[in-house]
């Protein structure tokens, strides 16, 4: 027990196992009482059963039905015993044993089997070959990354069929392999080719749009998998745009019918009337525009400060309000620290944070709302997307209504 | 001279408007009807002008925008 104790990461108990070949179990035995332990075999008990106690002083307890032993970390240590095998051993493997967890909390019993796997691929591989990291392994083993599974996206059945889901940003990587076959439509309003030579519209059009399954063992990281993307480059490959860019971008997004148009951008200027008026138009066309609150820690920032636009707040993955996101005028929050998701070739995927990335997720599932009824457009989607968050324990100035759901 | 976003009341037809503007003497340089907004190149004294035009509920001067580099930590 004092094993538990260390508090670590660690999941060995400190003994081993060790697994006999097919016939060898008595060689097994006698080479482990050749070598001075004290073996308490559970033949020699009644029905094979026994507890703890039941071992007294014994270094090792064989298991016959099993064919394998298990074996003190001190014995181990004593005999100088190692997870090394020779060909004529009677031991086909030697292992470190690890403790099995009852866990009522699904994820945290996935994260422990995630170490645990971790630990015993450095085990038997050698230690640090491995570049992984818990967050990286941890997409790849729960199939799709933590701010989709937060949004209950993979339980969601839409994805975002029939609808028109405008993203004005630095544009896109047109040729990224994860969108071949995807409706795009594009228009530049920087004077630059809508080809995303910056990295982040690629990534925000990711998060709202990606491919329910992207290859290989890349976790799932986009929402409405099956919308038609249109693509706005308000933002030039530096990063930088206009006001006038922008809403000549909203513009072109309304008259397009998106009924969804996400905005990761913004500066900490106060409310401006062009954005407010605009906001107005695209809700009584039908268009919701939704923008990223901002990351200067202050209050909201313009677009997302008007009142006609919806302000999203970034929340860290243990559902807390992001240290960088601003508060005030906040209607809902999304995930937006570590969000995993595409960029350019060659590298293709990345991750990045910030109210920028939040922004998408909530596109991503009004998408995904609005599929499911032709009436959720405007006002009515907006109020159906803050009337569906998920309660958080913390002021509606940082998190609005709460973490964004999917249908 | 620089640029200046106005905006148009929801009651008026912005190309009309638009069109008034430029009666004024200065540059009509963009008509976004779907969303009610003009954008002009003026110098700040044509501003008030412009502000009196029927059917101009602001005029506000063009800002910009930056999300910061490729690398940025937090965009």
């Amino acid at each position: 027990m004092s094993a538990l104790d260390r508090g670590d990461d660690d999941f060995t108990t400190g003994r081993y196992i060790v697994t006999y070949k097919d016939g060898a179990l008595e060689q097994g035995l006698a080479a482990l009482r050749a070598s001075n332990m004290r073996v308490a075999d559970t033949r020699d008990f009644v029905d094979h059963s026994f507890v703890a106690q039941d071992l007294g002083d014994a270094d090792a307890v064989l298991f016959p039905e099993l064919g394998c032993a298990l074996i003190g970390g001190e014995a181990f240590a004593e005999r100088a015993m190692t997870l090394q095998t020779q060909a004529d051993d009677p031991a086909q493997t030697i292992e470190p044993e690890y403790f099995a967890f009852a866990e009522r909390n699904t994820s945290e019993y996935l994260r422990g089997f995630m170490r645990a796997a971790e630990a015993i691929a450095q085990d038997l591989l050698g230690a640090s070959d491995s570049e992984l990291d818990e967050r990286e392994l941890e997409p790849q083993v729960l199939g799709a990354t933590w701010g989709l599974t937060q949004c209950k996206v993979p339980l969601s059945v839409q994805s975002g069929m029939g609808i028109s889901v405008a993203v004005l940003d630095t544009g896109m990587d047109l040729g990224h392999p994860d969108f071949a076959g995807r409706t795009v439509v594009t228009s530049t309003f920087v004077g630059e080719p809508v080809q995303d030579l910056h990295s982040h519209g690629t990534h925000c059009i990711g998060t709202a749009c990606g491919p329910k399954a992207p290859p290989g063992t890349t976790p799932r990281y986009g929402i409405g998998y099956n919308t038609k993307i249109y693509v706005g480059k308000v933002l030039t490959n530096a990063g930088s745009g206009t006001t006038a860019g922008i809403l000549a971008g909203i513009n072109w997004a309304v008259g397009n019918k998106c009924a969804v148009i996400s905005m990761s951008l913004g500066s900490n200027s106060p409310v401006q009337a062009a954005y407010t008026a605009a906001g107005r138009a695209a809700l009584q066309k039908g268009s919701l525009i939704i923008a990223a609150a901002g990351n200067s820690g202050g209050p909201t920032g313009a677009p997302a400060n008007s009142p006609t636009i919806m302000s999203v707040a970034s929340l860290d993955p243990n559902l807390k309000p992001s240290s960088f996101s601003s508060f005030g005028k906040v209607e809902i929050a999304a995930p937006g620290r570590d969000v995993f998701s595409s960029v350019p070739r060659p590298t293709r995927y990345g991750t990045k944070s910030g109210t920028s990335m939040a922004t998408p997720h909530v596109a991503g599932c009004a998408a995904l709302w609005a599929q499911t009824n032709p009436t959720l457009r405007g006002l009515a989607l907006w109020k159906k997307l803050t009337a569906s968050a998920k309660s958080l324990p913390f002021p509606a100035s940082k998190v609005g209504a709460g973490l964004v759901q999917a249908p | 001279m620089k640029r200046w976003l106005v905006t148009i009341s929801p009651a008026h037809d912005a190309a009309d408007v638009a069109r008034a503007i430029a009666g004024t003497g200065v540059a009509v340089e963009q008509v976004l009807a779907e969303i009610g907004s003009v954008v002009v190149n003026a110098e700040q004294a044509q501003i008030g002008s412009v502000k009196a035009v029927v059917g101009v509920d602001a005029v506000e001067p063009d800002q910009s925008v930056d999300i910061g580099p490729p690398d940025g930590k937090i965009s």
